[in-house]
């Protein structure tokens, strides 16, 4: 029984790999496209990215003609995903659910294989609100409180967050245009950060989805106290953005589809037009309702405008503070 | 609470809820079972299906496979010398050698029992004081943790092997292979050698398998096959009282089973620990207080109840800090939490207060699935112990293509089979001179955590090490840890002068 099951299983794994292998060989002539689709999903499955990538694969199809496979490269915080498309023939075959953390790696690493803009952009799926919170037993209620305490305690004051990715890089382009000086204590991951600042060992949590702290300041056991989005966040309508604050800055990690650089105008084109109507179809639009993600659509050279702005506000804060290696 | 108590019933009676949990159990009994095939992925896998049934559904089904999963990995430890999941590395100790002595049935029935009554205890801990209990975790900052994992550390290398220094040799060696990849201060690569792939670290899932799975296969070809006919895995008792544990033995344990429960639940409660770091903690724990110390390693009943006890208590106390604050305790409660968002339910303090009826079906969730996985692991039982009755020549193999393909479907990428292969060769080379390989695994395992928490603590107090020592909870580790092992080293030396006397 059990050699019978054994038997099946190994079965069921050698055609999920042969499957997976197939899709890298095929015929190119004919329109494209000709094959099934492959997106990259530079995180393990069940992230967020991955959800959102699971998701545009299950409709697609329907536009495209031809099946779109996820596939799970995991490491180095999106980096091995990211330098495997970068790298993959561009014939919009391989295409990369794209994330912040790809394209700000090569941005401190001089020796990173790839470069941050060896893509070309399709769309933006949706973005995320990051935000800073405290514990309300800290010396300050709000914004203005903490920049007045730490303006008279610089460097006292301690901020959790993921080092070198975009919340960490977001919060210092604020802190350096308000002149401020934090005490950095590098944590896994988000959930870490509002650990640390629950527990009173950290002051402040820096996070990347503000999913994460909405519970605990509806419980009055954090205070929000800037987001970093354009507009307020409509889950949390007290707290100032940044803009708000008077040091303007607007960073908002993303979720999208790209390519790798130099993909035939023609596919590429094909790929943008695919991508759009994804996006407005009601099927999609129901089930990331559904799994309760919102959906704020950018396309082309939109999705372009907003790497340039992160990746040029995040170049000049790496160069200034020294992280450049 | 009992406001909420019968409109959850009701929620959760159903045919569908019940159907789902069954399901979710054998589902992760057996994906536990086949090393190379993990519950983070198989939960992750399952979780677009969730998003199209009723909260109560959807999370009862990962709960099923979570502990199905966590008790799974035992009976490949036990039959097969070879951890299904990184939790059932403990089992492998005592649970192998039981099998080879013909014991496998009493090993594996242990496995059901302590699981089964962890779990239950963690399950009613989480219901009663879940939140009293995250205040405590709360308290654990850096400095705590750094204390902690260092007492983890030390426990383990010292248990897992008769040759302490080797043991402690071997912890030393995974925590360096932690280092390999980008650092998770400066994000500096380490000891990369260039290779663009150690950028994200070692990756775990195949060093696992290969830690483990891979070196007992070598270990296998090289052992003489004796009848080719009947060269099978390990001779099972004809015995009653050697395929079932009989009360005397169950009542001598019990103490053991609620040692390792509280263990469980208490690391469970932490994030960022897990069940494989419970379940070494609680057999550290279960030899220092046994009577027979010496039997540990060589097939002792103790030793199976205290790590599969251990490691399945944290599915309870897991859900503690997952349910109350809202943070995940390790990789298949984060994914959980995706459940809950989808489902319009925000973990954290005001849960309870707003969706008090779809937790407490939850929690009845949790109570049914204990009892399911006790009758749905003694009826699995009958069939995984038929395994021992195939031959090595066929079940190896066999086992050998799961592990690669394993290895490979993670990440998709041939470079994780390499990295399995070489932890293969490793762990084999390291059984030969007599090397635990379970302290390897668990310093790599701590080895992050215990360089995050070490960095913390020193940015926080501005490079000073004195916080380990003038913090209470981490004084109380650090006391711990110093006790344990003296008093191992007692006990050695007793048992020599036994020996001596004998």
């Amino acid at each position: 029984m059990k050699k019978l099951f054994l038997v099946f299983i190994i079965l069921l794994a050698s055609a999920g790999l042969i499957l997976a292998e197939g899709t890298q060989e095929g015929a190119a002539a004919g329109e494209y496209p000709t094959k099934p689709i492959q997106i990259i999903v530079p995180w393990g499955a069940g992230g967020r990215t991955d959800i959102n990538a699971r998701m545009f694969a299950s409709v697609a199809p329907k536009y495209l003609g031809q099946p779109v496979v996820v596939v799970n490269k995991a490491g180095g915080g999106s980096v091995i995903g990211g330098d495997y498309v970068a790298k993959a023939k561009p014939d919009g075959y391989t295409l990369l659910a794209i994330t912040p953390g790809t394209n700000v790696f090569p941005v401190i690493f001089k020796k990173a294989p790839y470069g941050t803009y060896d893509f070309d952009p399709i769309g933006q799926i949706g973005s995320s609100t990051m935000a800073i919170a405290s514990k309300p037993d800290r010396p300050w209620k709000n914004v203005q409180e903490l920049i007045a305490y730490t303006k008279a305690n610089p460097g006292k004051v301690t901020y959790a967050c993921v080092a070198l990715k975009a919340p960490q890089l977001g919060f210092l382009r604020w802190a350096d245009k308000a002149g401020l000086k934090f005490k950095h204590v590098p944590v896994g991951n988000d959930a870490e950060a509002v650990e640390a600042a629950l527990g009173g060992h950290v002051d402040i949590a820096m996070t990347s989805s503000v999913a994460t702290i909405i519970s605990h300041v509806n419980a009055n056991k954090l205070n929000a106290l800037i987001v970093f989005s354009e507009k307020r966040d409509a889950n949390l309508s007290d707290t100032p953005t940044a803009v708000e604050t008077g040091y303007a800055v607007v960073a908002s990690p993303f979720t999208g589809l790209a390519g790798p650089k130099g993909m035939p105008k023609e596919v590429l084109n094909k790929l943008r037009t695919v991508f759009r109507q994804v996006i407005e179809d009601p099927d999609f639009l129901k089930v990331m309702k559904r799994i309760g993600e919102s959906i704020s659509p950018k396309f082309g050279d939109e999705f372009y405008a907003v790497w340039k702005n992160d990746f040029e506000g995040y170049s000049d804060i790496v160069r200034k503070m020294g992280f450049v290696k | 609470m009992f406001s909420h108590f019968i409109p959850a019933v009701h929620l959760f009676f159903t045919i569908q809820n019940l159907l789902v949990v069954a399901i979710g159990l054998f589902v992760g009994v057996t994906i536990g079972a086949i090393p190379g095939l993990n519950v983070p992925m198989t939960v992750a896998l399952l979780l677009p299906i969730t998003f199209y049934m009723s909260p109560v559904a959807g999370i009862s089904l990962l709960i099923g496979v979570y502990k199905g999963g966590t008790y799974g990995g035992s009976i490949s430890a036990i039959l097969i010398n070879t951890p299904g999941a990184p939790a059932a590395a403990a089992t492998c100790m005592d649970g192998y050698p039981m099998a080879k002595q013909g014991k496998a049935g009493k090993a594996l029935r242990a496995s059901i029992y302590g699981s089964v009554i962890g779990e239950f205890i963690a399950d009613l801990v989480l219901i009663t004081i879940a939140s009293q209990i995250a205040m405590v975790a709360l308290k654990f900052g850096p400095t705590e943790k750094l204390s902690l994992v260092i007492f983890a550390l030390v426990t383990i290398g010292v248990v897992s092997s008769e040759h302490k220094l080797k043991g402690i040799a071997a912890g030393l060696l995974g925590i360096f292979f932690r280092t390999v990849g980008s650092d998770p201060i400066s994000g500096s690569s380490r000891f990369t050698l260039g290779v663009f792939s150690l950028i994200g670290g070692i990756p775990f899932l195949p060093h696992l398998i290969g830690l483990f799975a891979v070196s007992e296969f070598f270990v296998q070809i090289e052992s003489k096959v004796v009848d080719a006919q009947r060269d099978v895995v390990a001779p099972v008792s004809k015995n009653r009282e050697d395929n079932y544990v009989s009360w005397k033995e169950f009542k001598q344990n019990i103490v053991t089973i609620i040692r390792s429960t509280l263990i469980g639940i208490g690391i469970g409660a932490l994030p960022g620990s897990g069940s494989a770091i419970s379940a070494f903690v609680s057999y550290g724990a279960a030899k220092n207080a046994s009577k027979h110390p010496e039997k540990f390693g060589k097939g002792s009943l103790e030793g199976v109840f205290a790590a599969e006890t251990g490691n399945n208590a944290v599915c309870g106390g897991a859900l503690i800090p997952l349910l109350t604050l809202g943070i995940p305790g390790d990789a298949i409660t984060a994914i959980m939490l995706g459940v809950f968002l989808v489902h319009g339910l925000i973990p954290g303090p005001d849960l309870f207060v707003k969706s008090g009826d779809i937790i407490y079906a939850v929690f009845i969730g949790l109570i049914v699935a204990n009892i399911l996985h006790f009758f749905i692991a003694s009826l699995g039982l009958r069939l995984f112990i038929k395994l021992l009755s195939i031959s090595r020549a066929i079940l190896f193999p066999i086992v050998i293509i799961i592990c690669v393909a394993g290895a490979f479907t993670a990440n998709s990428s041939i470079f994780d089979v390499y990295v399995m292969i070489f932890f293969g060769v490793l762990g084999y080379v390291m059984k030969k001179f007599n090397f635990p390989v379970a302290p390897l695994m668990m310093g790599y395992i701590l080895g992050s955590l215990l360089e995050t928490s070490l960095v913390q603590t020193l940015v926080l107090s501005n490079g000073s090490v004195l916080p380990i020592f003038t913090r209470p909870i981490s004084l109380l580790f650090v006391v711990l840890t110093v006790f344990f092992v003296v008093w191992s080293l007692i006990i050695q030396k007793r048992g020599r002068a036994r020996k001596a006397k004998l």
